[in-house]
């Protein structure tokens, strides 16, 4: 399929780069690539012959995606975390200067909208600042989530409008509900140029209501924890896919799909190489398009990735506050991250307002964790509400394929 | 053709007057935002973009290096010139 050749022969010399040097360091391409790195290059369809990796492989067998342990403490290496929405998290192992470059290059895909975006004074909903040297107003009090009810909006908003700001950064749901209780409120919060939303699906209905209350510009962000950004909204409304860091695919039931056509992304990272992911399977449903012609905005990327499905965030709602469901990835993914294989899967399910159902998966190390200290949490973060754990050997997917972590009152 | 020292003295200024904006003592005290803040800003400036090897901290400790290198870019054919434009 040309959208799959075309990127094979773009890519050909870093490829084979990538896969002769992790076919030496890394234990599981030693082992899965049976060929030299030449003979999967040959064309698309000898490239599909390198195996798919799931996130539960790279789970169960981390140590064998990495040159060798000593890496975690080499100078110049990070090691971040994925969300945990999936279940547990997993170690991911970036070289510091990767980093650097791709946050110059988002800092790049922000200012095609605003030159001056760098200094402009920015509303931040999310929990950790990317720099204290941005002009930043961060709201709330707490360190892992924002309250989102009533009262607690009723005390931001003051802030907000005294700080005036040009832009603002957060997950669609909390946008969106500042943006609905200002719409209720009949507030005007005019100073707002830019909303870059990312973290989470960003529904139309959301972008709707973020457009028309602030009379602002939407910016869709598109990314993994895995990788970082992986498409960005241009000022055309086109998520250029941030093609010379990736290869791209899309497949369904096993199968690559033709250009404009949905599947799930599996992807493949040109730039890692302390922990090369190699077609990995993120899981995501979304839309890759060829553009015949370059897009107006000036990026050179005619590739366009879509994001169709993914992380949909809930409100919590307790008698004292409303926050957003992530809080349960938060609290979940730093527990496992403490007692590492200790939970497989968990889901929480609201039952009342005062009551929620804790569902969780026993991992191999269960025995060795002290599932209190989760449960204490969770108590304090949902006002102390009653927590009744049950543990069962599978967690139900919804019909599309997904397992929502937190399953809300409503449903 | 853009003179070394020319280059070295507006790079030196760039880097004054963001320690002076935001109370820096050394290349050392910047964090990731500013040091990509001052890389894009000198990009700007000579019209050139740093190679992914060269984006470390360490880039703006010796400026008679990273003069050199601005000069090099500058005079390589992949670089734009705006006049062109």
């Amino acid at each position: 399929m040309r959208i799959y050749e075309k990127q094979l022969e773009e890519k050909k010399s870093i490829l084979f780069k990538l896969l002769s040097d992790s076919q030496k360091e890394i234990p599981f391409y030693n082992r899965v690539l049976k060929n030299n790195a030449i003979h999967y290059l040959r064309d698309y369809g000898a490239w599909t012959e390198i195996p798919i990796v799931k996130k539960e492989t790279m789970q169960s067998e981390w140590t064998s995606f990495i040159p060798s342990i000593d890496i975690l403490t080499a100078p110049g290496i990070k090691v971040a975390y994925t969300s945990g929405s999936t279940g547990e998290p997993l170690k991911i192992v970036k070289s510091i200067k990767q980093e650097i470059y791709h946050t110059k290059k988002l800092w790049e895909a922000r200012r095609q909208w605003n030159k001056d975006i760098m200094d402009m004074r920015l509303l931040y909903l999310y929990r950790n600042v990317e720099s204290e040297k941005l002009k930043v107003l961060r709201l709330g009090e707490h360190k892992d989530y924002l309250d989102l009810s009533e009262d607690s909006m009723a005390s931001y908003i003051k802030e907000i409008i005294s700080f005036k700001p040009e832009w603002m950064i957060g997950p669609p749901i909390a946008a969106t509900r500042l943006a609905n209780y200002c719409k209720e409120k009949k507030l005007c919060i005019n100073s707002i140029k830019l909303v870059e939303l990312f973290g989470e699906m960003l529904l139309p209905y959301q972008r709707k209501a973020i457009e028309e209350t602030f009379e602002c510009r939407v910016i869709n962000h598109y990314g993994a924890r895995e990788f970082g950004v992986i498409s960005y909204e241009c000022p055309n409304n086109k998520m250029h896919a941030w093609i010379d860091d990736y290869f791209i695919e899309v497949i369904k039931d096993g199968k690559p799909v033709p250009s404009g056509s949905t599947g799930e992304l599996v992807i493949t990272s040109l730039k890692n190489r302390a922990m090369p992911l190699i077609r990995y399977d993120l899981g995501d449903l979304v839309e890759l398009t060829l553009l015949e012609e370059e897009c107006g905005c000036g990026q050179h990327s005619k590739y366009i990735l879509k994001p169709l499905g993914g992380r949909i965030s809930n409100l919590v709602i307790t008698p004292n506050k409303v926050i957003s469901s992530s809080i349960f990835d938060t609290l979940f993914s730093r527990f496992i991250v403490k007692y590492s294989n200790s939970i497989k899967e968990f889901q929480i399910v609201q039952k009342s307002p005062n009551s929620f159902y804790v569902y969780i998966v026993e991992g191999n190390q269960y025995t060795c964790c002290n599932i209190n200290e989760l449960l204490e949490q969770l108590r304090i973060h949902l006002d102390y509400a009653d927590i009744h754990l049950i543990k069962t050997n599978h967690i139900r997917n919804e019909r599309s394929g997904k397992t929502p972590t937190f399953v809300p009152l409503s449903q | 053709m853009v003179l070394l020292e020319d280059i070295h003295k507006s790079i030196n200024d760039m880097l004054e007057e963001r320690h002076n904006n935001n109370g820096a003592k050394s290349i050392d005290e910047l964090d990731s935002f500013e040091f990509i803040q001052i890389i894009l800003e000198i990009e700007d400036v000579f019209n050139i973009e740093f190679d992914e090897d060269k984006l470390t901290f360490d880039i703006l400790k010796d400026l008679d290096a990273l003069s050199l290198y601005i000069q090099e870019k500058i005079d390589s054919p992949d670089t734009l010139d705006v006049e062109e434009l």
